[in-house]
């Protein structure tokens, strides 16, 4: 488990993660505490975004799926980060242009709330 | 020609504005004996080895390591290790004319662990300068690369890489025996970049015994499998009361090789 409790003076954090370590992300940025106060950015990259987007329909349905409640906690977590401390998430990809379309569509269904709300960056990399 | 009317700090502030232009720096040299330590001052700044005939070259052009501008050199690449060695020894002392590089970079490829000596001997302690060294580690027994590490008191970026898939049956215990015990090891206080795995896990646990402690302020890791985790918790603790930006990374495909066959 990542700890970031007594790392008080961090500024920036990112993860570049799978998509069945979402969980990882949500574990870690709950041991934030309000001593964190320098931390001004949270970047995640989630690498198959990429490749279930590559793959086609079909895989990415069954990752979807699998994920989906994990995201959803993210994306609250997301949320109450933005409403307390002002930190607006980086949603890191890289993907095809073409692929550009398919894939803010899979951001936007994994992480509605923070999508909605216009409380995200996406950053192409 | 020398200008007379010209200070020597103007010249040299006019040569400095042409630091990336290596053909304008070539003709400065051709003007005056008094431009060509300035030029050679950028001319050198970065030297490269790529590959065995480049540092050949490098010998012939430059026969006596004392009069050679390696001195001038900052960054220092080296990719052929295996042929370091000898032509360290050759010409006596070759490497060390490198004496005020400040980035030291070393890319160990499997062909060069071929009956190898202790290759990374003639760069311990090379410039007391260092502050950032660079190491692909995939050929190189960790205790080796965990010496060179601790030749260099005042290094404070550290990034070593290299990748399980390539490596194979290379003896490396977890204990590593080391040669140097330094009274002031480096305490790494800019940044430590990191791909763990089996060859760079024993060196991470190393460096997180030394008594003084490490506190990088940038931390960026890359986990390969499960026993990651633990070491990726131990370092954030270690660097908690220093550490600004943690990028964190969990290798994907080696992840998924870990989760097919668990106890590979």
């Amino acid at each position: 488990m990542i700890d970031l409790s007594k790392a008080t003076r961090i500024k920036g954090v990112t993860f570049g993660i799978g998509s069945q370590d979402v969980e990882l992300v949500t574990m870690a940025l709950r041991t934030l505490t309000p001593t964190h106060q320098a931390l001004r950015q949270i970047s995640i990259h989630e690498a198959h975004y990429s490749i279930s987007i590559e793959l086609g329909a079909d895989v990415r349905r069954v990752i979807e799926e699998q994920t989906a409640s994990l995201w959803s906690e993210l994306d609250q977590l997301l949320v109450q980060l933005w409403e307390s401390r002002s930190i607006l998430p980086k949603m890191l990809y890289n993907v095809y242009p073409e692929s550009e379309k398919a894939m803010r569509e899979l951001v936007g269904y994994r992480l509605p709330e923070i999508t909605g709300r216009g409380i995200v960056d996406l950053v192409k990399i | 020609m020398p200008n007379p009317s010209l200070p020597q700090e103007i010249l040299d502030s006019i040569v400095d504005l042409l630091y990336d232009n290596s053909n304008a720096l070539k003709d400065c040299c051709l003007v005056s004996k008094t431009w060509i330590p300035r030029t050679r001052k950028h001319l050198f700044a970065e030297i490269m080895f790529d590959i065995e005939q480049n540092l050949i070259s490098w010998k012939k052009k430059f026969p006596d390591p004392s009069t050679s501008p390696a001195h001038y050199a900052e960054t220092l690449h080296v990719c052929c290790l295996h042929a370091v060695t000898p032509a360290d020894a050759d010409a006596g002392g070759w490497i060390g004319g490198f004496s005020r590089v400040v980035n030291l970079k070393l890319d160990a490829y499997r062909a060069d662990i071929e009956n190898a000596e202790r290759f990374l001997v003639p760069f311990h302690g090379i410039s007391p300068t260092i502050k950032s060294l660079y190491v692909y580690i995939a050929a190189l027994p960790s205790s080796w690369v965990l010496d060179l590490i601790l030749s260099f008191p005042l290094l404070e970026d550290l990034a070593l890489d290299g990748d399980d898939l390539l490596i194979s049956n290379i003896d490396d215990p977890d204990e590593l025996p080391t040669s140097i015990q330094p009274s002031n090891p480096p305490t790494f206080t800019g940044s430590l970049e990191l791909h763990l795995g089996s060859r760079i896990r024993p060196i991470v646990h190393r460096l997180l015994s030394i008594p003084s402690g490490i506190c990088p302020r940038n931390l960026t890791l890359t986990a390969c499998d499960e026993e990651d985790h633990l070491l990726v918790a131990a370092l954030l603790l270690e660097c908690s009361d220093t550490l600004e930006s943690l990028d964190i990374r969990y290798d994907l495909f080696c992840m998924s090789v870990w989760y097919l066959h668990p106890h590979q």
